[in-house]
């Protein structure tokens, strides 16, 4: 099993390969996006400023520096949707990507782009993005008649049913799946919000579509319990408040607990999420799941994988609340 | 045009005055004052199911009594259903194998990739329709400024009117693959109508277009115990339809609401008007989803 990790600038490859990533991604961002398209509309569901490579030359470098150590470098094109003009450009900066500069796979998620990109036959690697919300095993198989060779699962599944779809794949897709960081309230793929306006919806102020307890045969304290509920659940979404444990681990929702079913159902590779994140928050989630892919590598059975997770976190008080896991059970 | 009606029981008809009446009491009286002229009265199908929520996918018992209804008004049926991971996928089947006996034309929507294959490949005889969950495009309700938006570029106009059914390339692999039909929202910001697509019907969804949706869902959530909300799966008391709509007012002007899982917009009612009049000659069906989606409704202060 493998570890994806995210870089944002070329300084950032470096580390994040000496501490254990197997393959990176990255967005980008060139100049003429922008000029064309205008600020409030960016070419992946992450800003352009911190979580994207800005100039060809930082592509290059990114890419150069990965493959001398063996990694290789995927770029996300992952906004909900793009318009018939974005993505003549796209077609044409994914050729430039993989003929010029030497990238290794597309992560796509608009499905007009990912059939224009697999009219192209290019000769790098398409992976479904999780916003591509590929929730059941004959989904999956039709990405993979698609040219999709990894789908990236979305967070919203329980472990079954990840379970169901890495085992009724196709024999030749891949997965992956979140290892930790950035949870989301709504579901990636169905969300036709954008981040660009005053962040997630979902962390923005929208209970006043709350409704109230009339007519529903509700206790008047019901709704507020649950409404406060709500607000503590969203605040383990996001990361805990974009807090660290007193080790300076990252807190924030995390699958480390089933590395170990992971790897014995046949998942490909666990990403880290957070593009946009600080460099030190980076290599932290770099660390703490290195550090549990040291011990799935070994050979170490599911049940122990599941406690030495625990043990590490080592913040009992939010890993028991189970609103920290990605991939919960009902 | 032709008129659907989205409901989740039977009995909603009871109380149900049609369409006219259910627009006015949400935009508020006279804010719609040519309505009656514009809807054409007679409802020609019924929606059944849930395009959000496979929780709120009807029981089979449920189901029998849709079909009931809907033989009684001489209405065709057509089954909504939401994205489905395996195990919901199998538990839709009897709805599935029930409706292939119903006539005339029997259709169900499919809001996932993996769904649409089932029914192309194991029902045949079910028209299968593409739902607005796969049709992307630009809806947050919190653009301050449209206009300004869409002055930057060409490009930028085109993001607030276009979506992935649009794309000629779609339509052209969604003919190829059996889709016979697509169903969209009008889009928050864009123009009051929607192109016309050679090889497929068209449906347009009213009074509310959805901007976000996900499998947690917070008013399942209101009677679990503590450590079990916001979980997948899981019981569902389905208190989604007895709460009241609460509607919000976006940054934008638009009235916003969540029904369950899933946070729609209002049409301005300009926006609805417009679109109204310009379908009444065309060949749209107009999804009427009042009922399912506000059952108690109160006026959205003029939409």
């Amino acid at each position: 099993m493998r570890i994806v990790a995210p870089v944002a600038s070329v300084r950032e490859v470096e580390m994040s390969v000496h501490f254990g990533a197997d393959e990176l991604y990255c967005g980008v961002s060139p100049p003429e996006w922008e000029e064309h398209f205008g600020g409030g509309w960016w070419i992946n569901r992450r800003s352009p400023q911190g979580a994207n490579l800005g100039s060809w030359t930082e592509i290059r470098e990114v890419v150069h520096l990965a493959h001398e150590a063996q990694v290789p470098v995927h770029v996300t094109l992952n906004a909900p949707y793009y318009t018939e003009g974005a993505i003549r450009y796209l077609g044409k900066l994914a050729q430039k990507l993989s003929d010029q500069l030497g990238i290794d796979g597309l992560i796509v998620s608009d499905f007009n782009l990912l059939l224009t990109l697999a009219e192209r036959s290019l000769p790098v690697r398409i992976h479904l993005s999780s916003l591509g919300a590929c929730l059941n095993s004959r989904a999956a198989d039709f990405f993979a008649s698609l040219g999709v060779r990894r789908v990236i699962l979305p967070r919203q599944l329980r472990l079954s049913e990840i379970r169901s779809i890495v085992f009724g794949r196709s024999p030749r897709l891949e997965f992956e799946v979140f290892a930790v960081n950035d949870g989301c309230y709504f579901e990636e793929g169905f969300c036709q919000t954008t981040h660009v306006l005053g962040g997630p919806f979902c962390l923005s102020d929208w209970q006043g579509t709350l409704p109230g307890p009339e007519g529903a045969g509700l206790a008047p304290d019901e709704i507020e319990r649950a409404t406060e509920a709500l607000r503590e659940y969203l605040w383990y979404q996001n990361n805990c408040g974009s807090s660290f444990q007193g080790q300076g681990l990252p807190n924030g929702p995390c699958s480390l607990c089933w590395f170990g079913h992971f790897r014995d159902w046949g998942i490909t590779a666990v990403k880290i999420v957070g593009r946009e994140a600080s460099f030190a928050r980076k290599m932290a989630s770099l660390q703490l799941v290195k550090a549990i892919m040291d011990e799935v590598r070994t050979g170490k059975s599911a049940e122990e994988i599941v406690r030495s997770a625990l043990a590490l976190r080592g913040t009992p008080e939010h890993c028991g609340k189970g609103y920290m896991c990605y991939f919960r059970e009902s | 045009m032709e008129i659907a009606l989205h409901l989740r029981s039977s009995g909603q008809v009871e109380s149900f005055e049609g369409v006219p009446a259910h627009l006015t009491a949400l935009y508020g009286p006279g804010t719609l004052s040519d309505i009656d002229k514009i809807l054409p009265l007679r409802v020609r199908r019924l929606y059944a199911g849930d395009e959000f929520c496979v929780n709120r996918m009807p029981s089979e018992k449920e189901f029998e009594d849709l079909l009931g209804l809907a033989g009684a008004k001489n209405w065709s049926v057509s089954l909504l259903t939401p994205p489905l991971t395996d195990e919901g996928l199998a538990r839709c089947l009897p709805l599935f194998n029930r409706l292939r006996s119903v006539q005339p034309a029997p259709e169900v929507v499919a809001n996932d990739w993996g769904v649409f294959f089932v029914l192309r490949e194991a029902y045949p005889g079910l028209e299968v329709g593409l739902g607005r969950l796969l049709n992307k495009g630009f809806k947050d309700p919190r653009l301050p400024d449209p206009e300004r938006f869409a002055r930057h570029s060409q490009e930028a106009k085109e993001l607030l009117n276009h979506c992935t059914f649009d794309s000629p390339v779609f339509q052209e692999r969604l003919a190829r693959l059996g889709a016979s039909r697509l169903e969209r929202d009008l889009l928050p910001y864009g123009k009051p109508r929607v192109a016309g697509f050679e090889n497929f019907g068209v449906s347009v969804y009213a009074p509310f277009g959805y901007f976000t949706t996900g499998r947690v869902c917070w008013a399942a959530s209101v009677h679990r115990p503590a450590g079990k909300k916001f979980s997948l799966g899981g019981p569902c008391d389905r208190l989604c339809e007895r709460l009241p709509v609460a509607f919000d007012r976006s940054k934008s002007g638009l009235a916003i609401l969540q029904s369950g899982n899933s946070f729609f917009y209002l049409y301005p009612q300009a926006l609805l008007a417009s679109f109204l009049r310009w379908a009444r000659r065309r060949r749209v069906r107009l999804v009427y989803q009042g009922l399912a989606i506000a059952p108690k409704v109160g006026a959205a202060e003029g939409g």
